[in-house]
C-alpha cells in the first residue's frame, strides 16, 4: 500500500512537471498566449457562459487557467490510476507512464480544452459508478451538456454498462433521456457536430504532424495490446466499439478521451514484451532500449512543437492593429483564425466557424478574386473592411502562388491599404 | 561449410563491372540526377558534413536525405581521383549483386548452376543497369544490400549472423529509405508463413520485429520535419502534380517485362503463383514477399516506377534459380530429358538476348542522356562570367547541373521534399521556356528575380520551339553561345 502510494506520488509528480512544460516554455517564448484556435474560440464563449464549464472558465484568467488545466491532468491521472486497482502493479506502472507521455494526454491538458474538463468528470463519474449510481449519472449528465462528443460519450457507455450489468429498466430512460440531449444537438445546432475531415494517419500518430496524437510505439505497442486482449472477448468487443466511433468519426476532439483507453491496451502491449520469454537476449534488449527511446524523443520533441505552436506574438501584433482601427466592419480571413480575430482584434470575423459554408464560398470568391472592380462589389456588399493573412494561407490553404488572387489585387493601393507586414503575416484594410 | 567462389562468377562479375565501365568512362560527365549527389560528396570532402542547408537549390532550401553513400564515396576518393570515385564505386557496388544473387540463390536452390544463372540475369537486369550506370545512386549499394540481408535472414539459425544482421541492417538504414521495402516484405513474410501455418523460428520472428521497429523509428526520425509538412503524403516525396503521373504511373506489364527480362519476369510470376497457391518452401517466402509487395506499390503507386521494377526485378531474378531447377525436373521426366544440354543453351541464348541487348541499349541512352561538353562548358562559363548571388533559371531536369556545375542559385530541381508549391513553380518554369508572350514571360523571371536563363538543346527538344521573346526583347541579352547551349541575361522588369 505504501509502495503504491509512493508510486502514485511519483507518477503524479512526473505528469504535472511534463504537463507545466508547455505553458511555461510558452510565457517564455510567447507571453501567455494558450496554444490552437479552439482555446480562443472557449475564451469568448466563457465571457458570456453557457453552461458549467464556461462559468468556471469565466472565474479565472488566461494565465490561472492554463495551469489549472495541467492540474486538472494531474487529478484526471490520478482517478485513472486509482480505476487499475486490479491490475498487476508492473503493469498500471507501464500504463501510467505510457499516458502521462502520451501526445494526446499532454495536448488535452496543456491548453485550454472543453475536453479535458470532460475527460475529467467522466472519469469521476466512472469511479462513482460502483458507489453513487446517482450521482454517477448526474455528472454523465453535465458531461452530455458539455459537447455533443460528450453526449455522445455518455450514451454509449450508458449503453455499455447498463448491456453489462442487465439493468434494462433504467436502461431505456437512460437511453431515452441521452437521445433527446442528441437530438437538441442534431436538430439545433447540427453545424457545431464536427466531425473528422482530414487523413486519419495525420490525426492519429503525432510524428506525422497531429497536433493530438500518439507516438508512433504507443500505437504499436495498442496494436500488440488490443491483439493480446482480443482473447478476453468481451473486453476487447467494448473496447473496439468505443474505439470505432470515437475516433473514425471525430478524430483530435475524440484523442482526449482515447488516450486513457488506448494506453490501457499499450500498458498490456508493453507488458507482455517485457514479460516474454526472449530466445535472443540481445534482441530484447534492444527493442525494451529503442521503444524506451523513441517515446521519450517522441515526447519531448512533441513538447517542443506544441511550446512553438501558434499563435506567437507576430499574430497578436498584426490583429491587435485592427483594434486601433475605428471602423466597425468584418474582418476577413480563413475560418479556422476567427477565434483568433475576435479575441485579439475586438473585430468581427466575416466567417464565424468552418461550418459556415455560404461565408466560404463568398470568400473563395473574393480570395480568388482576379478582378478588382468585382473584388471591390463583394467585399462592399459582405461589409467587409479588412483582411487578415497567415503563411498558412498563402502556402496552400488558400492560395497555392504569391500572386495569386486577392495577393495580386493588394497591389492597388487606391483600394488596400496594408496595416501590417511581418513574417508572412498580412494585415490589409479595405479603402472605401 | 566455406563456399568456393566459382571461376565462371568471378568471369560473370568481372563481365558485368566491364561493361558498366567501359559506357561509364563513354562520357566525361554523369546523368543530371547525379548532380546532387555528387555536390553532397564533394561538400563532404571539403567540409567533412554533407550540406543540409544548401543556399543555390530553390535559391536557398534545407535538405533531407540519408548521408552515409554520400560518406562511402567521400572516403574513397581519398584513395581515388573524385571522378573516377563516382564512376567505379557505384558500379562496382552495383556488380557485387552477382556475388548477393549467387549466395541467395544457392541458398534457396542448393545448385551452382542455378545460381550461376540467377547472378546473371541480375548483373544484365536492364532497368538496374539504366538506374544505376551513371546517376552515382544510392541504388547501387541500396539493392545489393537489401538481398544480402535476405541471404543473412535465411541463415538466422546461426544466431553469430544476428549481430550482422543488425549491423546491415543499421547501414541500410542511413542509406537510403527503400530500406523500408525490406520490412514490409518481411512482415508480409510473417503473415505467409500463418496462412501457410509453417512453424515460426522465434529468433527469426523477433529480429524481425525488432528489424522493424528499428527502421521505421529510424526512418521516421531523419523525416521528421518532411512528415510534419507534407504527412503521409511524404511517400509521394512532393512531387508536382504533373510529374507524380510520369514518376508513379501505373504499372504497365509490357514495359516492366522489357525493364526486367521476358525470361525472370514469367519464370517469377510463375514461382510466386506456384508457392503461394499450390507448395509450401519456406525458404522462398522472403523473395516471393519481396517480389509482392514491389508489385502493390507498384500497383498503388507508392513507389517510383523505376525504383520498384529494379527492386522487382532483381527478386525477380532470384525467383528464376528456383523455375530452373523445377523446370529441369520436369524435363528430367519428360522423354525430352537428353535435351537438357540443348535447354540450358536456349535458355541462355533467350537471356542474352533478352537482357543483355536491352542493358546495351539502356546503357547508350544514360549516355546519350548525360549532358554534352558543350553544356557544360556553358555552365562553367556561367560559374566564371556571372555574379555569386546570380539566379540561374534551367529546366527542372538540369537544376542540380546549375547548382553543381555553375554554381549558381537555381528555381527548382529535383528535391521536392520541404518546398511549397512545386506545383506552380514547375508549371511557371514550363511557361517561361515555352510562352510567346513576353509579359507573361517577364512577370515569371521577375517572381523568382532570375538573372542568368540557360537555354539547351534539351529545351529546345522538350518544348519544341524556342520562345521568340528571347531574342526580341532589349532586356534580355545573349551573353554566350555555343552548339548546345545559350546563356540570356536578364534584366527586364515589370512595371
Amino acid at each position: 500500500m505504501r509502495k503504491e502510494r509512493r508510486e502514485i506520488i511519483i507518477l503524479s509528480v512526473i505528469a504535472f512537471l511534463i504537463l507545466l512544460v508547455i505553458p511555461i516554455s510558452r510565457q517564455v517564448m510567447h507571453g501567455n498566449l494558450p496554444i490552437g484556435e479552439q482555446a480562443y474560440g472557449e475564451l469568448i464563449k466563457a465571457q458570456n457562459p453557457t453552461n458549467i464549464y464556461y462559468m468556471l472558465l469565466n472565474i479565472f484568467n488566461t494565465s490561472a487557467t492554463q495551469y489549472l488545466f495541467a492540474v486538472l491532468g494531474v487529478a484526471s491521472f490520478i482517478i485513472f490510476y486509482s480505476l487499475m486497482k486490479g491490475f498487476e502493479p508492473r503493469k498500471r506502472l507501464l500504463t501510467s507512464l505510457l499516458l502521462i507521455t502520451a501526445p494526446a494526454f499532454i495536448y488535452t491538458f496543456s491548453t485550454i480544452n472543453i475536453h479535458a474538463f470532460s475527460v475529467f468528470l467522466f472519469l469521476v463519474a466512472v469511479k462513482l459508478m460502483k458507489k453513487s449510481k446517482v450521482f454517477a449519472f448526474l455528472i454523465m449528465l453535465i458531461i452530455a451538456t458539455l459537447s455533443f462528443f460528450g453526449a455522445l460519450l455518455a450514451l454509449v457507455l450508458t449503453f455499455i454498462y447498463f448491456f453489462t450489468e442487465k439493468n434494462r429498466k433504467s436502461l431505456i430512460a437512460l437511453l431515452i433521456f441521452f437521445f433527446l440531449i442528441l437530438l437538441r444537438y442534431l436538430f439545433f445546432n447540427p453545424e457545431k457536430i464536427i466531425f473528422s475531415s482530414s487523413n486519419v494517419l495525420k490525426q492519429m500518430l503525432s510524428s506525422m504532424g497531429a497536433i493530438s496524437g500518439y507516438s508512433l510505439f504507443f500505437v504499436l505497442l495498442a496494436v500488440i495490446g488490443f491483439i493480446a486482449l482480443w482473447k478476453k472477448k468481451n473486453f476487447a468487443y467494448l473496447a473496439l466499439l468505443y474505439l470505432l466511433i470515437t475516433f473514425v468519426f471525430f478524430g483530435t476532439a475524440a484523442n482526449a478521451y482515447l488516450v486513457f483507453a488506448l494506453s490501457l491496451f499499450a500498458g498490456e502491449g508493453l507488458f507482455i514484451i517485457l514479460r516474454r520469454r526472449w530466445v535472443v537476449r540481445l534482441i530484447k534488449n534492444l527493442s525494451i532500449a529503442i521503444i524506451a527511446v523513441g517515446i521519450m524523443f517522441s515526447t519531448s520533441t512533441y513538447c517542443s512543437r506544441l511550446a512553438d505552436a501558434e499563435p506567437n506574438q507576430e499574430i497578436v501584433k498584426s490583429l491587435e492593429i485592427l483594434d486601433e482601427e475605428l471602423d466597425d466592419k468584418l474582418v476577413l480571413s480563413h475560418c479556422s483564425n476567427s477565434y483568433w480575430i475576435s479575441y485579439f482584434s475586438g473585430k468581427k470575423p466575416f466567417i464565424d466557424d468552418c461550418s459556415e459554408k455560404k461565408k466560404i464560398e463568398t470568400a473563395e470568391k473574393i480570395f480568388y478574386s482576379t478582378d478588382l472592380a468585382d473584388a471591390r462589389s463583394i467585399l462592399a456588399e459582405n461589409n467587409i473592411g479588412f483582411v487578415w493573412i497567415d503563411p498558412e494561407m498563402k502556402q496552400g490553404q488558400i492560395w497555392a502562388a504569391p500572386q495569386q488572387g486577392l495577393l495580386f489585387l493588394f497591389r492597388n493601393n487606391k483600394t488596400f491599404k496594408n496595416l501590417y507586414r511581418s513574417s508572412g503575416i498580412e494585415t490589409w484594410q479595405v479603402l472605401e | 561449410m566455406r563456399l568456393k567462389i566459382p571461376l565462371a562468377l568471378l568471369l560473370i562479375f568481372l563481365a558485368v563491372l566491364a561493361f558498366r565501365l567501359y559506357f561509364a568512362f563513354q562520357t566525361p560527365n554523369f546523368g543530371n540526377d547525379a548532380y546532387f549527389n555528387i555536390r553532397q560528396i564533394t561538400h563532404i570532402t571539403e567540409h567533412d558534413f554533407p550540406a543540409f542547408y544548401d543556399s543555390l537549390s530553390y535559391s536557398g532550401r534545407s535538405l533531407v536525405f540519408l548521408p552515409l553513400f554520400h560518406y562511402i564515396i567521400a572516403l574513397a576518393s581519398i584513395l581515388l581521383p573524385l571522378t573516377a570515385a563516382l564512376k567505379i564505386l557505384p558500379n562496382l557496388f552495383a556488380s557485387l549483386t552477382v556475388f548477393v544473387i549467387y549466395l541467395a540463390a544457392y541458398e534457396l536452390t542448393k545448385r551452382k548452376d542455378a545460381a550461376m544463372l540467377a547472378a546473371f540475369i541480375s548483373a544484365f537486369l536492364p532497368i538496374f543497369i539504366s538506374e544505376t550506370l551513371l546517376t552515382v545512386s544510392e541504388y547501387s549499394i541500396m539493392v545489393p544490400l537489401t538481398f544480402l540481408i535476405f541471404y543473412f535472414m535465411m541463415r538466422v539459425e546461426n544466431q553469430r549472423l544476428f549481430k550482422t544482421v543488425i549491423t546491415t541492417i543499421l547501414i541500410a538504414t542511413f542509406i537510403h529509405s527503400s530500406i523500408l521495402l525490406l520490412v514490409f516484405a518481411l512482415l508480409l513474410y510473417l503473415v505467409f508463413m500463418k496462412i501457410e501455418d509453417i512453424k515460426f523460428d522465434r529468433a527469426e520472428t523477433e529480429l524481425i520485429l525488432f528489424s522493424t521497429i528499428l527502421v521505421i523509428w529510424l526512418t521516421i526520425l531523419f523525416f521528421k520535419n518532411a512528415l510534419l509538412v507534407h504527412g503521409p503524403a511524404v511517400v509521394w516525396q512532393n512531387t508536382p502534380l504533373s510529374l507524380l503521373t510520369q514518376y508513379f504511373r501505373n504499372f504497365n506489364i509490357l514495359e516492366a517485362i522489357y525493364k526486367i527480362g521476358i525470361i525472370p519476369f514469367l519464370s517469377g510470376i510463375f514461382i510466386i503463383y506456384k508457392y503461394v497457391f499450390k507448395e509450401k518452401f519456406k525458404k522462398i517466402y522472403p523473395f516471393i514477399s519481396f517480389a509482392l509487395v514491389a508489385l502493390l506499390l507498384l500497383w498503388l503507386g507508392l513507389i517510383q516506377l523505376s525504383t520498384g521494377l529494379m527492386f522487382l526485378g532483381v527478386a525477380l531474378a532470384l525467383l528464376f534459380a528456383q523455375f530452373y531447377v523445377i523446370a529441369l525436373e520436369y524435363l528430367k521426366k519428360t522423354r525430352f530429358s537428353n535435351l537438357k544440354p540443348l535447354f540450358i543453351m536456349f535458355l541462355i541464348a533467350v537471356l542474352v538476348l533478352t537482357s543483355v541487348t536491352p542493358s546495351i541499349n539502356y546503357a547508350k541512352q544514360a549516355v546519350d542522356n548525360a549532358p554534352s561538353q558543350e553544356q557544360i562548358k556553358a555552365l562553367l562559363w556561367v560559374k566564371d562570367n556571372t555574379n555569386e548571388e546570380a539566379v540561374v533559371l534551367s529546366m527542372l531536369e538540369e537544376g542540380h547541373l546549375i547548382t553543381a556545375i555553375a554554381e549558381r542559385k537555381n528555381v527548382m530541381d529535383k528535391k521536392f521534399l520541404l518546398i511549397p508549391n512545386t506545383q506552380q513553380r514547375l508549371k511557371d518554369i514550363n511557361e517561361i521556356y515555352s510562352t510567346s508572350y513576353a509579359t507573361s514571360a517577364v512577370t515569371l523571371l521577375n517572381k523568382y528575380s532570375v538573372d542568368y536563363i540557360f537555354y539547351s538543346i534539351n529545351a529546345l527538344k522538350k518544348y519544341g520551339e524556342k520562345p521568340a521573346y528571347l531574342d526580341e526583347l532589349n532586356c534580355l541579352r545573349l551573353v554566350y553561345e555555343n552548339t548546345e547551349a545559350q546563356i540570356y541575361e536578364t534584366k527586364c522588369i515589370m512595371k
